[in-house]
């Protein structure tokens, strides 16, 4: 029983990670679980929200439970499941990326964009989303299954009473747990529990548990983390992705900034990006005292430039819960859309933010601004060229290849905290010092 | 010195800090269009000056209002200053001019918006110091009513709090909201949209943080503080009626507050201590 209960102290605190919108883990046994992200999908348009947390459980599904808290009372119907692509897809659409560039030779005139392409997305893990049961002073307003999930919509008026049925069905749930539901349900909010039905499950044919999607239609535009942050495992890693009409959304109680971007780095980073990244983003993370919420991607879903991914498709779209779409063809000629820039009355937003419960002690509010802006994460590789270059235009050609190696490498240092002797060696230069800009004057005649 | 140098210039270090320090997504030629906007129409409605205070009318919306569409910061800028000559009762201009302007814009366009967050949570302290520092050269007589303001709301959220069983964190968090202090120091201090009786004034703050609490919580407004300044802007022109139909100063009026009335022509001068007041409002 002692194990047992250690064990569950370890699950909970690996997985309250996914605590991103909602809920905790819960596990009544020991389980393999390991999240590191969380992943949350947010349509919104007037009062109306669909909200899709994906799933990365990766334990016995059996074990798995999750309780999510909604802003408001939900009735059957309004919980579904998704598909775990469409995240992925949208997760790929709007990933920081890296672009390149190649020189042509400097003894050609004019020097002509070579290519375009993109690196995949940051993989800083994705997440999932758990929760827990009911019992004791706590109703059962509706129970079914939808996909391999069994639902229970709750209803409780203390949160000493939901507590306990959840502690009563053997679910243990995090120190502090108590007061945040507490809160909760004086605030209004509802919570629904959901488990897997392993029959469902397997009759479902998906072998990793689909992302669960609830539509409510409430003011509050906002994420509980608040549970998430009980767990004394250290800091966990949120996404959301925001579809919406009228523009970018941002945080309205915490600061949202914009990720560094368009700067030129090194070529050696093109293997190395996803540490790049994950580098830069706990830099800036820490020079913002851990307190801001960091804007990744903000673009029109008609297009992109470069594309990291296609675009979602309205079909894709409209089963993240975009209502206002028209059906179209499922997601043909792609690469047609890429081109056409057909208008999607679609805005998306992908935001950023690693938390715990000092640096993030409220919940997460949002506001829907009228912003449409593109953003982009976007860090450029240029690479010299390599090929034979024998004319006096070369020597200055190469002579600003160099200034210009020494100045990605310094971008590369100053986001990221690397050592600016390792940068200086891997890009071959003795030190990571820029020429005297006077230099360059009398140089030149 | 004129107290609105202080005030052109606080406000000039809270665009430049948002701007180099916090990243404000400011577009100057937004800036250029509500500056210009803003001296022309004051020129073209007030016979007299008063440049200075479109000045800052302008400027307190370049640190609040985001807009993409150029004609929409020129429009909210305009509605400001027109504000204050279209929309008068008893001889005074009714609403805060740059408040009224964005409340009207930000509801019926949404490429008008406000960007709650931007100021994230500030060193308390630090603001603090810095925007008393500036209140106490500027318009001391105007701390009352940012005080009544910051205390009514920060009872609520405070008690909110305690209510709900939330740690203190959550409570300082949402009371180190920089858009919070600045509207509570700079925007609803404005001399000419207060109540001229100290009482009454410290009256209107509390009321203004109860509306503003009840806005946030809710309705969940996440501008709700300028809101619920608009909203209650009648409300100054009815104390104010009010507190003249009293006839009466209280004999126990502070001698530097009778100074500071007769100053801003509340009180006839001559009648000190134990004066009536007049009918004549502030300018």
């Amino acid at each position: 029983m002692l194990v047992r209960a250690t064990l569950l102290v370890s699950l909970i605190s690996v997985s309250n990670s996914a605590l991103a919108f909602c809920g905790f883990f819960v596990a009544k046994a020991d389980t393999d679980l390991f999240n590191s992200a969380s992943q949350v999908v947010m349509v919104r348009d007037k009062d109306r929200t669909v909200i899709t947390m994906a799933n990365d459980f990766q334990g016995d599904v059996a074990d798995f439970a999750m309780v999510v808290p909604v802003p408001t009372f939900i009735e059957r119907g309004q919980i579904n499941v998704a598909t775990q692509g469409l995240i992925d897809h949208l997760d790929a659409y709007t990933a920081p990326r890296l672009v390149e560039y190649f020189d042509d030779n400097p003894c050609q005139r004019h020097r002509v964009f070579a290519e375009a392409a993109t690196a995949g997305s940051v993989q800083l893990k994705t997440s999932t989303l758990p929760v827990a049961p009911p019992d004791l002073g706590v109703t059962i307003e509706a129970k079914y299954t939808v996909g391999e999930y069994d639902i229970l919509i709750l209803s409780a008026e203390e949160s000493s009473g939901l507590i306990e049925w959840l502690s009563g069905n053997d679910y243990k749930l995090p120190d502090g747990a108590e007061e945040v539901v507490g809160s909760y349900i004086k605030q209004g909010m509802r919570f629904f529990v959901a488990k897997v039905n392993l029959e469902a499950q397997l009759e479902s044919g998906y072998s990793n548990l689909r992302p669960l999607q609830v539509a409510f239609e409430s003011p509050k535009f906002m994420l509980p983390i608040r549970l998430g942050t009980l767990n004394a495992n250290g800091q966990q890693e949120l996404f959301v992705y925001a579809l919406t009409r009228s523009g970018r959304v941002e945080t309205s109680n915490y600061r949202t900034v914009r990720m560094p971007s368009n700067v030129e780095i090194p070529g050696f980073v093109k293997d190395r990006f996803a540490d790049f990244y994950r580098d830069m983003f706990a830099k800036q993370t820490e020079k913002e005292n851990g307190k801001a919420v960091f804007l990744e991607y903000a673009w029109d879903m008609a297009w992109c430039d470069p594309c990291a991914a296609d675009p979602l498709t309205s079909t894709q779209l409209r089963n993240l819960g975009v209502y206002w779409l028209e059906k179209d063809g499922g997601g043909t000629n792609q690469s047609k859309r890429r081109l056409s820039q057909r208008p999607q009355d679609v805005f998306v937003t992908r935001l950023h933010l690693r938390y715990d419960g000092k640096t993030f002690p409220d919940d997460l509010k949002f506001i829907e601004t009228g912003d449409r802006s593109n953003y982009q994460g976007r860090y450029i590789m240029r690479h010299a060229w390599q090929g034979e270059a024998n004319c006096a235009a070369a020597t200055d050609y190469f002579e600003m290849v160099n200034d210009r190696n020494i100045i990605a490498g310094n971008h590369l240092a100053n986001l990221t905290g690397w050592n600016r002797q390792e940068i200086a060696q891997s890009i071959g230069v003795v030190e990571l010092t820029e020429e005297k800009w006077w230099k360059r004057i009398w140089k030149k005649q | 010195m004129d107290p609105r140098n202080y005030q052109i210039a606080a406000l000039s270090i809270f665009i430049l800090i948002g701007v180099m320090h916090l990243g404000f997504q400011i577009q100057w030629h937004n800036v250029m269009v509500i500056v210009v906007v803003a001296l022309l129409t004051q020129r073209c409605l007030f016979s007299h000056g008063q440049e200075k205070s479109a000045l800052i009318s302008s400027m307190s919306l370049i640190l609040l209002l985001r807009t993409d569409i150029v004609a929409i910061a020129a429009l909210t800028s305009f509605i400001a200053i027109a504000s204050k000559r279209f929309i008068r009762f008893d001889g005074s201009h009714l609403f805060n001019p740059s408040a009224i302007a964005l409340v009207l814009m930000t509801s019926v366009s949404s490429h008008a918006y406000i960007s709650p967050g931007q100021w994230g949570a500030l060193g308390l302290v630090t603001f603090v110091v810095l925007a008393i520092g500036l209140l106490v050269v500027t318009r001391a007589h105007r701390l009352d009513v940012a005080l009544a303001f910051l205390f009514g709301y920060t009872s609520i959220v405070v008690l909110r709090g305690l209510y709900l069983g939330d740690p203190v964190a959550i409570a300082l968090h949402q009371l180190q909201n920089g858009s919070l202090l600045l509207f509570a120091f700079f925007m609803i201090t404005d001399p000419k949209t207060t109540p001229f009786l100290r009482t009454a004034r410290v009256g209107f703050g509390v009321t203004v943080a109860v509306a503003a609490a009840i806005l946030q919580y809710k309705f969940y407004l996440s501008t709700a503080a300028i809101y619920a300044l608009v909203a209650l802007a009648p409300l100054v022109s009815v104390l104010n009626t009010y507190t003249r139909n009293l006839s009466y100063v209280k004999p126990s009026l502070h001698p530097l507050e009778s100074v500071k009335a007769i100053e801003a022509g509340v009180i006839d001068a001559g009648q000190g201590n134990s004066a009536c007041i007049t009918h004549q409002r502030q300018q």
